[in-house]
């Protein structure tokens, strides 16, 4: 387990270092020149005084050749130092930390409702595979992948805000805001987390075990209940584990409509603004927490999973 | 059981009614805002944060832009000229700022020292556009500029240059607008999402209506229109156009349409031919509907345009341009007359996709044109300024906003249409335009300017038919019926007033 944990450890800086090039240089491959960035961050001047443009640069250094610029960038990425956004000119640092606290809420809410949800679902279908219930779930599960974040939102708040008047439509000023944005983004991951429970208490009622705790006189149901669903859950950890890692930087399309000012919505305005150090280090920041919490899925997978970790070889 | 139930609803009764009574109804108003103007944690004055600050009626400028769109006394009461790079303002009596500080000459200095130092200029501004400020008194600044500038007020019209009190102004920190402005409004609390403000009792400019008001900063469009019929918000900016005909069935809600500053123009390459004869670029002028294209395609949101400007840009408007009404029988004589016969003339027709309405406007006239012989080969791709600038199109459909450095059209018609124009993309060259634009510099009062203005317009339209004016654009506003005295501000730069109010 340590020799695994070392490899993927190891493999992380090598990434980051490859997604940063990505990140520093596609941006000025597509022509985007960064003062005219700044520029434009702040001030739409179609045509800026060039004495200006060139106070920009002297100040930022940006008059020095560009692998110059990325190292200087790489260097103070390593020490902590996101650099300052060109739109507001605070530390980018508190802005990504403000808005991950946010989308936290949201992704974290919504996966804990999905695994209440998905994981009875899921044990219920595998119960009588092939029946009815089997079969609807399984469409519900389809439509729940295939349906569109965007739809789905804006037929939320024109059932529960406009029509009902239940909720509000948009903004995160307390748990009322957070009902329609948690129930949006929780969708696929209901459906994927069903399917795999199904997948994974199937399988389950196959194992040995199972069979020997039948045998010793138990119920079905309570068997699968309580057997087949402890080994079920292990991969449903693991999905979550790898959700919780896509959907941080993935909630986008819910905070934009909904106005939660979360990463998602900070990194699209920087986007449009295109302000270079937010969005630079935004992306190598939620790259390099995706790896992380990728890795420690891994982990948990083999800690939980008792064949892998019993059928290494002991000393 | 029923004496139970029947004692309970009176309880209740009694105490929403205390609970009511007991606080007055304070007024307070909610604005759904959209965030392409991105405010923050840190207000940089230069940048269109600022218009969150002035929207709300914290920060306000020397000079203002009224909603008729003149330029008025605000802060300033009255300024003049003393010599060609001297200039004089005298401050209004009775200001305040919200923290108690004075409001003097050395407050302005500190403020537009600040504006003037900042590393990104805002619009409208250079390095030498102010080169010193000092105080005559404690009641009038004297503000040099660099070259001999005509349009300082104009330029001191502009939000960016709102003045906080001095100690709003801290070295190495954005200024802070807590309390610190002359405005109706005192700004309160600022989250990620929204600002809550709250009435200035001692506002110089009168009685304030509201008590309280919500600026909600809300990304989505068709949320923001939302809002309003939901009761969550009174007034919700920027509505898109498809929330038009939803809004406009409901009872409770108005639509306000305001014309921006804004028009979508034709431009042809005067360098190319067959665009050098002005018999052809008159021709293709006659051959375009625009009242069918604003009926139909923008349905029915916008306004057919002349020349560039709007109608209610009053001050410098000339509302005698002829122009040139669809008559495709004369577009067509006109083409015979420069030796065109149908289907001689060919030409690229080039527009961008990120303004949604400018592809099928295009599509409109490349059918329109067709119908009088010319053939346009339609082409939509990502502008690109620089290869336009070099004139290597031949017709470009581009929508241009005419007033966004300052509040005057002169830097526009210089970019575009003065020899030299840094914008030219028609690559449009008549001497008595430039003289006319250099007189114009030189002028003292600005009815001198406008009337030179309106000659421009002139020459640019109904003499050298440059440009194919099409549209001009309209910015929707929706609120509920209980909004009263709201009206839309030309630049966009005053949403809640003093005057604005709401019923109960």
């Amino acid at each position: 387990m340590a020799a695994l944990l070392i490899r993927r450890l190891a493999f992380l800086p090598v990434l980051l270092v490859f997604v940063s090039l990505l990140v520093f240089f596609l941006p000025r491959l597509a022509g985007v020149d960064p003062t005219l960035a700044i520029l434009h961050a702040r001030v739409p001047e179609r045509n800026p005084d060039p004495e200006v443009l060139d106070r920009i640069r002297a100040e930022l250094g940006l008059d020095r050749p560009v692998p110059l610029r990325f190292l200087s960038w790489l260097e103070r990425l390593a020490r902590g130092d996101l650099g300052y956004s060109y739109v507001t000119r605070e530390p980018v640092a508190g802005l990504l930390r403000e808005g991950l606290a946010v989308t936290a809420t949201l992704v974290g809410l919504c996966l804990a409702l999905a695994v209440v949800v998905a994981v009875p679902l899921g044990v219920v279908a595998a119960i009588r595979p092939g029946k009815w219930l089997d079969n609807l779930i399984a469409i519900g599960s389809q439509v729940g992948v295939a349906v569109p974040e965007y739809w789905i939102a804006l037929l939320l708040i024109l059932l529960f805000a406009q029509r009902l008047g239940w909720l509000p439509s948009a903004g995160w000023r307390g748990p009322a805001y957070m009902v329609m944005p948690v129930l949006t983004l929780a969708f696929r991951p209901i459906a994927y987390f069903a399917w795999a429970t199904r997948a994974a208490v199937i399988e389950a009622m196959r194992m040995d075990s199972f069979r020997a705790a039948r045998a010793r006189g138990l119920t079905r149901t309570r068997t699968i209940w309580v057997h087949a669903l402890r080994n079920a859950l292990i991969p449903v950890v693991t999905l979550v584990a790898l959700w919780l890692a896509g959907m941080l930087g993935g909630s986008v399309i819910v905070e934009v409509i909904f106005g939660i000012p979360g990463i998602g919505l900070v990194l699209y305005n920087a986007v449009l603004a295109t302000d270079l150090p937010l969005i630079q280090a935004g992306l190598v920041f939620l790259i390099s927490l995706a790896v992380v919490i990728n890795t420690l899925a891994d982990l948990a997978y083999v800690a939980l999973n008792p064949a892998i970790r019993l059928s290494r070889p002991q000393p | 059981m029923k004496g139970a139930l029947v004692l309970l609803v009176a309880v209740l009764t009694a105490i929403t009614s205390w609970a009511s009574a007991a606080s007055p109804a304070l007024k307070r108003l909610t604005v759904a805002e959209s965030t392409e103007v991105r405010p923050s944690h840190a207000w940089a004055l230069e940048s269109d944060d600022v218009f969150h600050l002035s929207g709300t009626g914290v920060c306000e400028p020397l000079v203002k832009v009224d909603f008729d769109g003149r330029l008025v006394p605000n802060l300033a009461q009255s300024w003049q000229r003393t010599d060609k790079t001297t200039w004089q303002f005298k401050l209004r009596s009775g200001v305040v700022f919200q923290n108690g500080q004075p409001f003097n000459a050395q407050a302005v200095i500190t403020a537009l020292n600040h504006i003037r130092s900042v590393p990104t200029l805002p619009r409208g501004f250079t390095s030498s556009t102010i080169t010193s400020l000092s105080a005559a008194g404690d009641t009038a600044v004297i503000i040099h500029t660099g070259a001999p500038d005509t349009l300082l007020p104009n330029r001191l019209s502009s939000v960016n240059t709102c003045i906080l009190a001095p100690s709003a102004y801290k070295a190495g920190a954005e200024p802070s607008p807590f309390g610190t402005g002359t405005g109706p409004f005192i700004l309160k609390e600022a989250s990620q999402d929204s600002l809550r403000l709250v009435k200035n009792k001692n506002y110089w400019g009168g009685l304030v209506n509201l008590d309280e008001v919500a600026w909600l900063l809300v990304p989505d469009g068709v949320v923001r229109a939302g809002m309003v019929r939901t009761g969550e918000a009174d007034i919700a900016d920027n509505i898109p156009i498809s929330q038009v005909p939803i809004l406009e069935k409901d009872t409770r809600v108005v639509v306000v349409k305001q014309l921006a500053p804004r028009t979508v123009g034709l431009y042809l390459n005067i360098s190319r031919r067959p665009f050098t004869d002005v018999r052809v670029r008159k021709a293709i002028q006659y051959a375009i509907d625009k009242k069918a294209i604003v009926a139909t395609i923008l349905e029915g949101i916008g306004q057919p345009a002349v020349g560039p400007f709007t109608p209610v840009e009053k001050a410098w408007l000339n509302s005698g341009l002829k122009g040139y009404p669809y008559d495709p029988q004369r577009a067509k004589a006109l083409l015979a007359e420069a030796g065109y016969k149908p289907g001689d003339v060919k030409f690229a027709l080039l527009t961008y996709p990120s303004r949604a309405e400018l592809p099928p406007i295009a599509e409109a006239i490349q059918k329109m044109l067709k119908d009088v012989g010319i053939v346009a080969d339609l082409q939509v791709k990502p502008l690109v300024d620089d290869d336009a600038l070099a004139g290597k199109f031949e017709t470009l459909l581009l929508s241009r906003g005419h007033l966004l450095d300052v509040y005057d059209p002169e830097g526009f018609l210089t970019a575009d249409y003065s020899c030299k124009g840094s914008y030219n993309l028609s690559h449009y060259c008549n001497p008595s335009v430039d003289g006319l634009l250099a007189q114009s510099r030189d002028a003292n009062a600005p009815q001198t300017r406008y009337n030179l203005y309106r000659q421009i317009q002139s020459i640019i339209v109904d003499e050298d038919a440059v440009t194919v004016f099409v549209n001009h654009s309209v910015t929707l506003v929706a609120h509920s019926k209980k909004v009263l005295n709201y009206r839309p501000h030309p630049s966009h730069h005053y949403t809640v007033t003093a005057a604005l109010d709401i019923t109960r």
